[in-house]
């Protein structure tokens, strides 16, 4: 079920991946922090237990579908270079040749 | 977190961990309460039998046979970490082999949500009152309602409540002929 090829696409970048991990921690500590004082005024535990699960279903909503403010940053990756016309020269040539074309 | 199953598994384990410490601060929230009340118990005519317990040896021993009447009101002890009472009537008298006697008589579970408030009167008791031996003529016996917490997070507290009665069983031994007709001893 891991490596099924979606159709859309799943991962966050980097800086997705801090927003919406310390997104989905204030949500669940505040729901849990509300629940816990309206629990304590009614003297009905399962309210306590009812509001976090309701936070948690918020931050299921918010945070784990790769929404686009999550992609603002995409990863930089470094120009491929086709080894293919290096592939009969030995690695230090292939180092010094590299520092040439810089 | 880069896979959605990641992100997933870190979300649940967060909600996990914060349901426990609320209920951690649940459990010491109560943890000083004393759930203690005030309840109203009443005998009426007691009697005092002599047969033979055929569940136990082939003996015959002494059979308490009375009426109770229960008045309170528990709504107060269904604080949010109570999940339900279990209430029993005890009865506690001494006899010449024993110091202590205790035999339980009524019992009742109450849960969260159902009626807390008894005025029982003229009831039978649940459960016979055999004494082991031939000891309950003209006996004190003193009778006391406990009850015991069932919470959600937190101790099983034994609670004894206040305003327990005592009473004395007759000289004689009474036949069967002339046992009420709500009593609870075998006919």
């Amino acid at each position: 079920m891991i490596d099924i090829e979606w159709p859309f696409y799943t991962h966050m970048d980097f800086c997705g991946q801090k927003k919406a991990e310390r997104l989905f921690q204030i949500i669940i500590f505040l729901f849990g922090i509300i629940g816990f004082i309206i629990g304590y005024m009614m003297q009905q535990f399962s309210v306590t237990i009812y509001s976090v699960l309701l936070g948690t279903f918020v931050s299921v909503l918010l945070t784990l579908p790769p929404w686009p403010i999550y992609r603002n940053n995409p990863i930089e990756w470094q120009k491929t270079i086709d080894s293919r016309i290096y592939s009969d020269i030995s690695a230090q040539s292939l180092i010094t040749k590299n520092f040439e074309s810089l | 977190m880069h896979s959605f199953f990641s992100r997933l598994n870190t979300l649940f384990a967060f909600t996990l961990t914060v349901l426990a410490v609320l209920t951690i601060g649940v459990f010491f929230s109560t943890f000083f309460e004393k759930y203690q009340d005030t309840v109203a118990i009443g005998v009426n005519k007691p009697i005092v039998k002599h047969m033979t317990d055929f569940s136990a040896n082939r003996k015959k021993n002494d059979l308490g046979v009375l009426q109770l009447n229960l008045d309170m009101n528990l709504d107060h002890l269904f604080d949010w970490n109570v999940k339900q009472l279990f209430l029993y009537l005890v009865a506690e008298y001494m006899t010449p082999t024993n110091s202590l006697n205790q035999v339980v008589l009524w019992d009742k579970i109450i849960r969260r949500g159902e009626n807390a408030r008894f005025n029982l009167h003229d009831i039978a008791t649940k459960y016979y009152f055999w004494d082991d031996g031939e000891h309950l003529k003209s006996n004190n016996v003193t009778l006391t309602l406990g009850w015991n917490i069932i919470s959600n997070a937190g101790r099983l507290i034994h609670v004894r409540a206040n305003g327990s009665t005592s009473f004395v069983f007759p000289d004689n031994y009474a036949t069967s002929r002339s046992a009420s007709s709500k009593s609870s001893g075998q006919e």
